[in-house]
């Protein structure tokens, strides 16, 4: 009876947390447009677009550790497509690299991550729903700042450091082990791509690369979806609502919906991490300029490696009409 | 349709439609990008000749008043790798053609790198008959460096950024010379010698002088290389300055995001401003 009244409350709580939540979160309205319109939670799968960029707004007056820089604009440092299937009872997240090579109007083949900085939120899914020939019915964004609230929301996120880590850019400094960061060192751990490690006594500089990064940021959401799958109750709910829903826009739609089911099914659900199998569009060997003392004089891009990227996701998330007909003429 | 921003814009915006018009028939649709801030113009694969050579046009709005700058990517790449810096040179008030232009990543030779580059500042000149400041990134600067100390009018100034322009030593250094190089240039340079100096700046500039603005980033690979080539250029009295960019490397000296992409930005619009005027 007393245990039964305590979920009631729980679940009132929670509701409330949410409805709170919902109520604070920033409003993409120009998405909007480039979306399609989504089914219900249970009744199919929702695809979900969540983006991590690069801006610091509002950095300052609350992680002040973290590397403010001097970038103009926003461009998307981590692309992922979460298909959430309730009738197969799966979350599944796809990480798409920034650099994939896309045609985007009027500024011609271009990597994925400029779309956010250019075309805004809108050019960007567009890009991604014409690049992998899928439908997208929600948009969600994060900036550095709503990425380390949600960390530390939780209460820190384990993670184990595969090598200790020291790079002054991201503003990160890890010994290697498992350990739990707070929201400054997962940020810095994602964003690092200059990973000054310890090797024989010495320390020596090592670039992990795009793919390097890309991985990071998979391992990241895993040991973030997991965790916060866990910990989801309504004081973290809340706590999120007050300290950190308003560095997060959502499409309209999304905020209009109810999170509950959301929620409950992040709570259940099992997760499957993929990555978008790719290939460079031109070979590094191209790439690399013969006159010294140059490494390279053009941009690396890469595109889809087919079929495998077709079949990976065809078997994850519906395709967009567009994509199952084929090119028009 | 044609948005005119300004009614002195009309007079150029119409000749180069019948420009476009005149060679591919079909009137591009130009369009607007956020570029830093400011309203630009873009047209797309706007040709340079009835050759491959074609380019996009980032033209601001005060057209009229613009100075002219034609962009040229490395050797191992394409005109894309330029997009952003030229949005943002023409963000600062230049009209900008990237061009691509025929190099290494394509198979072709240095000479026909050379022509397309020529046929590109023809075309800018031709359209927008103003004076064209050329550009060129990394080993693009290569070819362009000739193609500027060879023609008289194939640019009125230019600017090297990050570049490579050929070597001071004779016999050439043997750290230039491989499988990539010798099919670029056409011939290994024990066999072919005339082929490897006509490929060098160092060997070509006894010409009229010519203006030349070398950027390279403090923390550059290429540094050593660019003074060494700044001194050459002096000694034959060329009009040439050295600009050297703090906190700056090779590929950031492009990006405009970044403090030393903005210096390199501003640096130009000038050089480019003080050649149109």
């Amino acid at each position: 009876m007393i245990r039964g009244l305590v979920e009631v409350a729980k679940a009132r709580a929670m509701k409330g947390a949410l409805r709170l939540a919902a109520r604070r979160v920033k409003i993409d309205h120009e998405v909007a447009s480039r979306l399609k319109v989504p089914p219900h939670w249970d009744r199919g799968a929702v695809t979900v677009l969540v983006i991590g960029v690069d801006t610091r707004s509002r950095l300052r007056r609350r992680y002040k550790t973290i590397p403010q820089g001097e970038l103009v604009g926003s461009s998307a440092d981590s692309i992922l497509v979460v298909v959430v299937d309730a009738p197969s009872n799966a979350i599944r997240v796809i990480t798409v690299p920034r650099s994939l090579g896309v045609e985007l109007p009027d500024l011609g083949y271009q990597r994925l991550g400029w779309a956010r900085q250019y075309g805004g939120s809108s050019s960007l899914v567009t890009a991604v729903a014409a690049a992998l020939g899928i439908d997208i019915h929600h948009y969600i964004e994060l900036g550095f700042r709503a990425f380390a609230g949600l960390v530390d929301a939780i209460g820190g996120v384990e993670f184990d450091v595969p090598a200790p880590i020291r790079d002054w850019r991201a503003g990160v400094d890890l010994s290697e082990g498992y350990q739990r960061l707070d929201g400054p060192a997962a940020l810095g751990l994602v964003r690092s791509r200059q990973h000054t490690v310890e090797s024989g006594g010495h320390m020596e500089s090592r670039n992990i690369g795009e793919d390097g990064r890309s991985r990071n940021v998979a391992e990241m959401t895993h040991a973030l979806a997991v965790q916060m799958s866990r910990a989801v109750n309504p004081t973290i709910a809340a706590r999120i609502a007050l300290k950190t829903i308003r560095d997060i826009s959502v499409d309209p739609i999304l905020a209009g919906r109810d999170w509950l089911p959301l929620v409950n099914m992040i709570r259940v659900m099992d997760f499957e991490f993929h990555s978008l199998p790719v290939s460079p569009l031109i070979p590094a060997s191209e790439l690399r300029s013969p006159f010294p003392p140059f490494q390279s004089s053009g941009s690396q891009y890469l595109q889809l490696a087919q079929p495998q990227a077709i079949n990976l996701l065809q078997s994850l998330s519906p395709l967009s009409k567009e994509a199952r007909d084929g090119p028009t003429h | 349709m044609w948005a005119l921003t300004t009614n002195t814009g009309k007079h150029v915006r119409r000749r180069l439609v019948e420009t476009v018009n005149g060679v591919i028939g079909t009137r591009p649709e130009p369009t607007y990008a956020d570029g830093l801030g400011k309203d630009i113009e873009i047209v797309r694969a706007f040709p340079a000749d009835s050759s491959s050579v074609v380019g996009d046009v980032y033209s601001p709005d005060a057209v009229d008043r613009a100075p002219v700058v034609v962009m040229l990517h490395g050797c191992c790449g394409m005109r894309e790798d330029l997009t952003r810096y030229s949005l943002a040179v023409a963000g600062a008030g230049s009209l900008v053609y990237n061009v691509s232009w025929r190099c290494l990543r394509t198979g072709d030779s240095i000479r026909q790198s050379i022509k397309d580059i020529t046929a590109a500042v023809k075309v800018a000149h031709d359209v927008w008959e103003r004076p064209v400041t050329l550009a060129a990134w990394s080993d693009g600067a290569l070819p362009a460096t000739l193609a500027m100390l060879e023609g008289e009018s194939t640019g009125d100034a230019f600017v090297g950024l990050s570049g490579f322009y050929g070597w001071a030593q004779s016999p050439v250094p043997s750290e230039v010379v491989n499988r990539r190089t010798i099919s670029y240039i056409g011939d290994d340079p024990k066999r072919s010698p005339t082929l490897w100096s006509a490929a060098n700046p160092y060997e070509r500039l006894a010409v009229p002088p010519r203006r030349f603005a070398l950027f390279v980033g403090e923390r550059d690979l290429a540094l050593g290389d660019t003074l060494r080539f700044h001194a050459a250029l002096e000694s034959q009295e060329h009009h040439a300055s050295v600009e050297i960019l703090e906190e700056c490397e090779h590929s950031t000296l492009v990006v405009p995001r970044l403090p030393a992409g903005r210096e390199s930005v501003a640096r130009l619009t000038s050089i480019a401003r003080e050649i149109d005027t």
